[in-house]
């Protein structure tokens, strides 16, 4: 190898390394719970009177189970910490899962802030990922768009709080239609085709882990057209 | 060789399809082996290979979840700290989850189930990371300088030969051949 040679490999090895330093799509926030602010405080966001964007800090979850998630209010606003996927979380609040699916109705169309357990993720394209509720055997669907995020399948088992729009979807959707379709080849929105959240333990349910079966979504009420989210290994 | 010799160019064409050739070699190299991948997304995961194990670990009596969890890893023989989290989808079902996005589904009234698995696949998991743009910042650039640099090497290409083996010769059938199959496939799908 001649002087020139080395040169050009030298050079170009130290350029790739420098700016590989440059790269940020997986942030390097240590994973660390969000700090509670004060036990059997309720959350502000319940029901139809729900306001998303209210500043609230988020306390710690129980045991990632489905378990009641507690709220702190009026303590200002955290930062969440995580792994930040697509435009990542600028609510401050986030809505229980079971207030969206109770009145699915108020909430469509409306952008809202939720977390969970991740307990499905989509095995094809990591397009969705599923949120266990604060209620037992209840989750909803957290569907991105195609390509422009994608949840790996190692985000199982974590902890996600995610954003985006809440859309509604017919429960006697027949299995296939709608969410089967992948989100480019047909656009989700209020009411849009698809279903991803409901009251499990009806029939098949999302949960079962097997992230490819997007028949699993009959019965659903609810879905959120997700816009980012944030992964940690705790809540 | 003169300088207007060496300048002339469909040489210097020549020279820099081989020199970016070589240097593009292992990055299309990876890109072409992840579009095959990728181009089949629906028949496989391409990043992932899972192992499924089916279980048989007897009904579980626990009616908590500490309990459930604990019956399950006894059971399976699961090191205690390899659990990540639970989960109930509902009321027969308990679903612990293992690093890696694995994780362990049981029937709790049967005690059968399935252990599943992930790990990346060697070389293709990160052929995908590089083509899918997982790594976003500084990569973009890279990946578009890449194609660039690419689209140099087609167009380049056409014009390195001259006279029979040239675009002028039998090159502008090949170059035809080339537009036409995937035009007819576009013309189905948009007019079908």
């Amino acid at each position: 190898m001649n002087r020139w040679s080395l040169c050009l490999l030298i050079g170009a090895t130290g350029c790739a390394l420098a700016v590989s330093g440059c790269t940020t799509s997986q942030s390097a926030a240590p994973d660390s719970a969000v700090p509670s602010t004060g036990a059997g405080a309720t959350t502000g966001a319940q029901g139809a009177g729900a306001k998303p964007g209210q500043v609230a800090a988020v306390s710690n979850a129980e045991a990632p189970t489905g378990a009641a998630v507690e709220r702190g209010a009026g303590a200002g606003s955290e930062p969440v910490d995580g792994t930040v996927y697509g435009d990542g979380v600028t609510l401050t609040e986030s809505t229980p899962i079971s207030a969206i699916l109770d009145d699915v109705d108020a909430f469509a169309g409306q952008r809202v802030r939720v977390e969970g357990l991740i307990t499905a993720v989509c095995e094809t394209r990591g397009c969705w990922i599923d949120l266990a509720g604060d209620r037992e055997f209840e989750v909803l669907r957290i569907k991105v768009p195609d390509g422009v995020i994608v949840f790996p399948i190692e985000v199982r088992g974590k902890y996600a709080v995610a954003e985006g729009i809440v859309a509604k979807v017919d429960p006697d959707q027949p299995a296939g239609e709608g969410l089967g379709q992948h989100m480019g080849e047909g656009e989700g929105g209020a009411g849009g085709s698809g279903g991803a959240g409901v009251h499990e333990g009806e029939g098949e349910a999302a949960g079962s882990g097997d992230g490819g079966m997007h028949a699993e979504m009959a019965g659903r009420t609810a879905r959120i057209d997700g816009t980012g989210a944030v992964i940690r290994d705790n809540p | 060789m003169t300088l207007a010799t060496r300048l002339r160019p469909r040489r210097v064409l020549r020279l820099l399809h081989r020199d970016i050739g070589y240097a593009l070699f292992a990055l299309t190299s990876a890109y072409a082996v992840s579009g095959i991948a990728v181009n089949h997304i629906g028949d496989w995961n391409p990043s992932y290979a899972a192992t499924r194990t089916a279980l048989a670990i007897g009904p579980i009596a626990a009616e908590d979840l500490d309990g459930m969890e604990a019956a399950v890893v006894a059971r399976t023989g699961l090191p205690p700290d390899e659990v990540t989290g639970r989960h109930r989808p509902d009321p027969n079902t308990f679903v612990l989850f293992l690093p890696e996005g694995g994780e362990v589904r049981v029937d709790i009234r049967t005690g059968e189930g399935q252990m599943e698995r992930y790990r990346p696949r060697p070389l293709l998991y990160a052929s995908n990371v590089l083509h899918l743009n997982r790594l976003k910042g500084a990569w973009t650039y890279v990946a578009d300088v890449f194609a660039l640099l690419l689209l140099f090497l087609a167009v380049s290409g056409l014009f390195m030969l001259k006279g029979r083996t040239g675009l002028g010769g039998r090159g502008k059938w090949l170059v035809g051949i080339g537009v036409v199959v995937p035009l007819v496939f576009l013309v189905r799908f948009m007019w079908p």
